[in-house]
């Protein structure tokens, strides 16, 4: 952690909620980021990178300055993401059960199917393989890290990474994207 | 920011370079409205006076229940003269300066009588009872 970071949470503690500023402009792209490959909608993104903030200001005086604090509140992120989807799936399935029509899959959520950008292909994962693929992907965080982040093992994250790249590669070769294995591999445009 | 290639990509025989690009990237991240504004209003209106009832400074405790104590204390003086004040005593006790009546001896005829005297619930009446002697 920065000499800037420690001084800005000391001044957050003091009761200056303005010295939260720096902090939200230096993080708040890996917040958004990551919230938007867990919501998979821009909108829920927004709302879920508020609350971390919120929450991380609140819970301040538990921040151990030893630890990492972009880490710390990407684990929140995590935690608020993961709790918002799966209090959006119970309530579309609740709505879904009481006009009699199909409840929703076990990975399917409304809002990934309603966002342009973020890819189709990604529903397919559960929230914490799409975690793990953004970290990865977007932070260049290791396994170790990324375990620190979702509070697991380094193992329980390779496990992770293992069933989401199997998923994807099947996904892939369903859409046509990449060849069977023996064929030259090729990716599409 | 170059991605680390991972251990397991014998396991899934999927690349990095091909899944690289699925994630939602800084790039789109940053095409979203800051947080800043929102968050400001909301850590002003909801979460400073929260905290600050929430880590009020114990003298300001001490002067919130200032009260207790000393409601408590008169209170328990209240209660203290009830219990001694002596409502009814002053009718027990002989009035200083009033009369008192002594039965020295009781005659009936001239022969010395047995007498009884018995007090009755009001102080200002006393029943002598004589008895003539019987041989």
């Amino acid at each position: 952690m920065t000499v800037d970071e420690t001084t800005a949470i000391d001044q957050c503690l003091a009761g200056d909620s303005g010295a939260f500023e720096p902090l939200v402009s230096r993080y708040e792209t890996s917040v958004k980021a990551l919230a938007w490959n867990i919501t998979g909608s821009p909108d829920e993104a927004m709302e879920v990178a508020q609350e971390t903030f919120l929450q991380a200001f609140k819970n301040l005086h538990r921040f151990d300055p030893q630890r990492d604090f972009k880490k710390w509140l990407l684990g929140i992120t995590v935690k608020r993401g993961i709790d918002y989807v799966r209090k959006k799936k119970s309530f579309l399935n609740f709505f879904r059960l009481y006009s009699e029509e199909t409840p929703l899959a076990k990975d399917d959520t409304r809002s990934i199917e309603e966002s342009p950008i973020f890819n189709p292909l990604l529903k397919r994962l559960s929230e914490k393989e799409r975690v793990v693929l953004s970290l990865q992907m977007n932070e260049n965080y290791s396994a170790v890290e990324i375990g620190m982040i979702l509070d697991c093992s380094e193992n329980s994250v390779r496990v992770l990474q293992f069933k989401a790249r199997k998923k994807l590669k099947k996904a892939l070769l369903a859409a046509g994207f990449i060849s069977p294995p023996g064929s030259a591999r090729e990716v599409a445009p | 920011m170059k991605p680390k290639e991972t251990e397991n990509n014998n396991a899934s025989d999927i690349s990095d370079r091909e899944i690289q690009h699925m994630p939602v990237s800084y790039r789109e991240a940053e095409q979203l409205p800051p947080l800043w504004p929102g968050l400001r209003q909301k850590l002003e209106s909801e979460v400073e006076p929260e905290l600050a009832s929430a880590a009020l400074p114990a003298s300001v405790y001490k002067k919130r229940w200032r009260w207790a104590p000393l409601t408590a204390a008169l209170g328990a003086a209240l209660l203290l003269l009830l219990v001694l004040t002596p409502f009814n005593r002053e009718a027990d006790q002989p009035v200083p300066g009033d009369e008192q009546v002594v039965v020295h001896s009781v005659k009936i005829g001239s022969k010395a009588a047995k007498y009884y005297i018995f007090q009755s619930d009001n102080p200002d009446r006393v029943i002598v009872w004589a008895q003539g002697k019987t041989q």
